[in-house]
């Protein structure tokens, strides 16, 4: 009952207009992964008990099955903008590779799976999904080489690119998740902002954002707000990229996990709620479907990219 | 000078265009895509293939093919987001939306921008919501102005598309080279003019609005390239208004007349093209040249 009470001051963060679809259509319960950090922005916090958190589907309060605390698994895509507005200078790229290297790829663990990429004039993604660090050495270093040098004075596509990630880790198990280095600037996208955040709640994978130097109006809180993911800018106490793909894989390892029971005939899109008791940030999707995959999702899942 | 027109906005009637397919050219024939104005700069729309006389290298030629009707559109916007040119740019930006309100079903544009980086969409489309949602796209302002490199993949951007190509550039036309960004283009501006020249289906069109009185306005590389192709160029007071020049810019794309004849030999050079008019009180406006060369089919 006290929680209940306090459901009002704990829903402070607000929610956004949220639009989803999903998974766990035919199922009984849902599954939802959230993120906690502590008042800092930056610490995971990983000591809660299922007491803490409340849950609401569409504005009703619904059981909640389970809690499952971190490490979790994680199958993420690492993805570089390599256009000329982020800086073409060889020390830019090797900044970037070091961090990922020097900071990322320490703080994977054994279960850990990833891809990595560059996006320019072309979108570029690692073959495959691995955990072994030097192949993953080796693959930042081929995604920034093998995309042609014309192509990086050529339009910065964050969204489709980010849609080519989604579907990159369908097959995968665990934690899904985007993190992009970027600038924020997006153009010469087919698949719109909104297209793509749809994407990524329909697939419950985290789009996640590292963006120097900060420019306005660029929808990436908002991506990052929707889909249950993060966004790191100069603002926030983070000095580097590297310490900054580092804190955001830890975030993702602190996930917890989830499970409760929605009402019955809950329709098509749902939105949820999240709350968890004395935590200002708290990261998780804002929507779910129970219904099958449109033809419209279909679409966006198949995402096709012609460049002129 | 390409004077905006001052034909009727009634004329925008899209159901005359439904289902139309734009006008292809044949391999021997080369075709004129021209422009008639009367003497306020109105539009002439409804003159006869009697009315106009061609010269191929000063030598009346006869028209085999002659087309008065609405052309679909096939076009690139191309904006300079160069930050000398962002305030004029904004207001570009919106007077385009007027722009893709006017369009009919037939047409299609791809919208692009140049800077540090060339953008150009890779939708060329009719969707009226698509376009606006990717002229929000590219809004963000550079430092230099690829102004060749965006011109030429604007015109490699249209290459595969039949008919008449329009490329829109709304700019000053002055370029900056960019210090450790994007390579300048090979051949720079005679290269872009001699592909204009050389591709009888395009028109290049460039608009720019003054900022202030000490705006140095159009630069002469795109006055020529314009009047090479035979489009046009409008420089415009700065507290002009943008968004009827953008419509009636797509009433005169809509309202060319198509003339065509086939050259006597196709002797790979450049031949002089004049379009005169046998009426008095009009002038035409068309490309000034053609490469007499086979067009693939």
């Amino acid at each position: 009952m006290r929680a209940q009470a306090r459901w009002p001051l704990v829903f402070w963060f607000g929610l956004l207009g949220a639009v989803a679809v999903a998974d766990q259509a035919r199922e009984s319960t849902l599954q939802a992964y959230v993120v906690v950090l502590a008042k800092d922005g930056i610490t995971p916090v990983t000591n809660l008990t299922p007491s803490d958190f409340g849950v609401r589907v569409d504005g009703q309060s619904v059981r909640i099955r389970s809690v499952s605390a971190g490490p979790q698994p994680v199958s993420a895509v690492v993805l570089f903008d390599a256009s000329a507005s982020v800086g073409l200078q060889p020390a830019r790229d090797k900044e970037r590779i070091e961090a990922f290297e020097s900071s990322f790829s320490v703080h994977l663990r054994e279960t850990d799976r990833v891809r990595v990429g560059t996006f320019a004039g072309d979108i570029w993604l690692s073959p495959k999904l691995t955990g072994a660090r030097a192949d993953l050495a080796g693959q930042v270093r081929l995604a920034y080489s093998s995309l042609p040098a014309e192509s990086r004075y050529g339009p910065s596509p964050l969204w489709d690119s980010i849609g080519k990630a989604i579907d990159a880790l369908q097959a995968d198990r665990g934690r899904h998740f985007v993190i992009a280095v970027t600038d924020g600037r997006s153009t010469g996208n087919v698949h719109s902002r909104s297209e793509i955040i749809r994407k990524a709640v329909t697939f419950d994978t985290a789009l996640c954002f590292i963006v120097a130097p900060v420019i306005p109006d660029t929808g990436i809180p908002q991506a990052a707000l929707e889909s249950g993911g993060l966004w790191l800018s100069s603002h926030t106490p983070q000095p580097t990229i590297g310490l900054a793909l580092g804190r955001i894989l830890e975030a993702m390892h602190g996930t917890y996990l989830l499970t409760f029971e929605p009402q019955a005939n809950l329709g098509d899109d749902h939105r949820i709620e999240i709350a968890v008791r004395g935590q200002p940030t708290v990261s998780y999707r804002r929507a779910y479907s129970s219904g099958a995959i449109s033809a419209e999702e279909k679409k966006i899942q198949n995402l096709e990219i012609r460049r002129p | 000078m390409w004077i905006p027109a001052l034909a009727a906005v009634s004329l925008f009637q899209p159901a005359e265009l439904v289902g139309q397919q734009p006008f292809r050219t044949k391999v021997s024939i080369v075709a004129i895509y021209a422009t008639v104005q009367d003497r306020q700069g109105g539009l002439v729309t409804d003159l006869a293939q009697s009315d106009f006389e061609v010269l191929d290298d000063g030598k009346p030629v006869e028209l085999t093919l002659f087309r008065n009707e609405a052309v679909p559109i096939t076009a690139v916007l191309l904006f300079d987001t160069s930050g000398s040119v962002t305030e004029q740019s904004n207001r570009l930006f919106s007077a385009t939306s007027e722009f893709i309100g006017a369009l009919w079903p037939s047409d299609r544009l791809r919208i692009g921008s140049f800077a540090d980086e060339v953008s150009l969409s890779p939708l060329l489309t009719n969707d009226k919501r698509v376009l606006l949602r990717i002229l929000n796209e590219v809004v963000w302002p550079g430092f230099t102005t690829a102004l060749w490199q965006g011109l030429d993949s604007a015109i490699t951007s249209l290459a595969g598309e039949q008919g008449r190509r329009v490329v829109i550039a709304l700019t000053d036309g002055y370029y900056s080279p960019s210090n450790g960004g994007i390579p300048p283009l090979p051949g720079g501006a005679p290269r872009v003019k001699k592909r204009a020249a050389e591709d009888s289906d395009l028109m290049v069109y460039t608009i720019w609005s003054r900022q202030d009185s000490r705006d140095h306005g159009l630069s002469p590389d795109m006055v020529e390239l314009s009047q090479l192709t035979g489009g046009g160029h409008l420089i415009l007071p700065h507290d002009a208004d943008l968004r009827l020049a953008m419509v009636q810019l797509a009433n005169e794309l809509r309202h060319q007349y198509v003339l065509g004849f086939s050259p006597a030999r196709m002797d790979g050079k450049q031949h002089k093209l004049e379009v005169r008019l046998l009426r008095p009180g009009m002038t035409p406006r068309s490309r000034t040249s053609y490469l007499a060369v086979e067009k693939q089919p």
